[in-house]
């Protein structure tokens, strides 16, 4: 007997479960969610049900972007009948044809043989139907050679969009550095250093991964943001999917942040994701950023740099939309707003506590 | 080996109870087992547990999750075994006991998360044909459910229903005790 006479278990859990289909698919209103909120506020048992089958369906998401069992995939053959058309037109269309890949960069062949992490799921790799012209084992000659890794790189100041053979398209942000591998199996870029923000084509049969030092993200139809500025490793996502490390799902709102040997993740509200994205559209976007941190983030985007002189100053928390590419702008501004001199130089913008004698009142 | 954590962010009553509630359920569901006839009344009984302690919950926070989580379990026990009123006093006694909670293993253990990749595949393994197939596409491959009653063959009204049976299922299989003939 449950605490809800007339509720019987079953049918709680069975509704919860219909609530949790629905809201997941296509069509689902606001109004829709005002009625899923109006059910699960009607009782405690709802909200357990809800919960408990939520928690389940939650934790499953994390299986996107792996393989799946080779029963599961009814439509293989097509898809790589596919992928080897795809493949040979990626051939054809990169104008380094080699046989052996550029020592300076594993991932082509490496990627082939890893392929999507088989490794995860209790199926071996010989049950994928996959021809035998496209499995590659270790040490063969491919049939189709790897491309030799693109390399596309921003100047101090520069930005750069650029569309890469899958469909998907890479933005970078200034002093930035990518280099892009793409085969037949895998879709890999590694991030040297720098900025970028990835729109990824979906291709569930070839995960797109990108490689920042020792930290990978893999997506299958997303867009999100790397950065790698000396050691500072992060992950924004604004749309869709990405896996890290292996280690966890981070979706829309999500955001991983490497330090040291750690991976912190935590959500972002919409608002945060979109200011951490600002420089897409050539504008930098600070809130309650110390100074220190602001200079070190404009001086990315600028030769003449701004040099703090005070260290009285360099915690003053500043906020504001700045265009990147003006840095003298950005000096008048913390002129006006914080207790700060700025003096302007041919290599460099000075910045100063304000004296006492020049300080106005506030 | 790297650990990932989440920063603190407030937290709600669902993230309490799906962190430090449900990652009972193992030991729960075994502890029930030995004073329900049936899984029927097994799955019952923890359905009215996990309602009273998220009433309570959401009253206040217990600090110790697990000791009232099976406080809660053991009083409801003996409301139903009094209501029934055919069991023995010495069975009552059994319930009162503390030692319940001795054998149970701690969920404690960060399991890493190549290791929770292989069990979620696991378990989707476990589940019928069709659930299996809707499920993965659905959930893991993001795929449409218009989109997946055409690759299948069916009705969108079939998908959502092989749909809410793999949904629960899975939970199911998730939360509750791990089987002797996982793969």
């Amino acid at each position: 007997m449950t605490t809800e006479p007339g509720h019987p278990r079953e049918a709680v859990e069975a509704a919860a479960a219909t609530w949790i289909a629905r809201r997941d698919a296509a069509g689902w209103t606001a109004a829709d969610a005002a009625a899923l909120e109006a059910w699960l506020a009607e009782s405690p048992g709802h909200r357990v049900a809800y919960y408990r089958l939520n928690a389940a369906w939650e934790r499953a998401g994390r299986l996107q972007g792996t393989r799946a069992p080779s029963r599961l995939r009814p439509l293989a053959i097509a898809a790589t009948v596919l992928l080897l058309i795809a493949a040979a037109l990626v051939a054809m269309r990169t104008d380094l044809f080699r046989s052996t890949p550029d020592t300076s960069t594993q991932p082509a062949v490496a990627n082939v043989t890893e392929a999507a992490p088989p490794a995860i799921l209790p199926v071996p790799p010989e049950t994928t139907p996959m021809p035998a012209a496209v499995r590659v084992e270790p040490g063969a000659v491919a049939l189709s050679p790897a491309p030799r890794p693109q390399r596309y790189a921003t100047a101090i100041g520069a930005s750069r969009s650029v569309a890469l053979a899958d469909g998907s398209r890479v933005t970078l942000d200034t002093d930035s550095q990518i280099r892009v591998s793409m085969d037949g199996l895998s879709r890999t870029v590694h991030l040297d250093r720098g900025q970028a923000y990835f729109e990824v084509a979906k291709d569930e049969q070839r995960p797109f991964a990108v490689v920042a030092d020792r930290l990978r993200v893999v997506a299958v139809g997303t867009a999100f943001s790397v950065r790698r500025v000396a050691t500072d490793i992060r992950v924004v996502v604004a749309e869709g999917t990405v896996r890290v490390d292996d280690d966890g799902a981070l979706s829309a709102g999500g955001t991983a942040h490497v330090e040291g040997d750690d991976v912190k993740i935590a959500e972002l509200p919409p608002a945060e994701v979109e200011r951490t994205l600002s420089w897409r559209s050539g504008m930098l976007t600070f809130r309650h950023t110390p100074l220190a941190a602001a200079a070190d983030e404009f001086n990315r985007y600028s030769t003449r740099k701004l040099v703090i002189r005070d260290a009285s100053i360099a915690s003053l928390e500043l906020g504001g939309v700045f265009r990147s590419s003006d840095v003298e702008a950005f000096a008048q501004v913390l002129e006006g707003t914080l207790p700060v001199d700025a003096v302007i130089l041919p290599d460099r913008i000075e910045l100063t506590a304000r004296s006492a004698l020049s300080s106005a009142p506030p | 080996m790297r650990r990932h954590y989440r920063s603190a962010v407030p937290d709600s009553v669902e993230a309490w109870f799906q962190r430090e509630i449900l990652c009972h359920e193992p030991a729960l569901v075994r502890f029930l087992a030995r004073q329900l006839p049936g899984p029927a009344d097994v799955q019952d009984v923890r359905h009215d547990v996990y309602v009273r302690v998220l009433e309570a919950a959401e009253r206040e926070r217990p600090r110790a999750a697990r000791a009232f989580l099976f406080t809660v379990a053991r009083n409801i026990l003996i409301d139903r075994a009094r209501r029934n009123a055919i069991v023995p006093m010495d069975s009552l006694e059994d319930l009162e006991s503390p030692s319940v909670l001795k054998d149970d293993v701690t969920p404690e253990r960060q399991a890493s998360n190549r290791e929770e990749l292989q069990r979620l595949s696991r378990l989707l393994q476990r589940l019928p044909d069709r659930c299996r197939e809707v499920v993965w596409m659905r959930r893991v491959e993001n795929v449409p459910q218009k989109v997946i009653a055409r690759r299948l063959n069916i009705a969108e009204a079939t998908v959502e229903k092989h749909l809410v049976r793999g949904i629960r299922l899975l939970a199911d299989a998730f939360h509750g005790p791990e089987r002797a003939d996982d793969d």
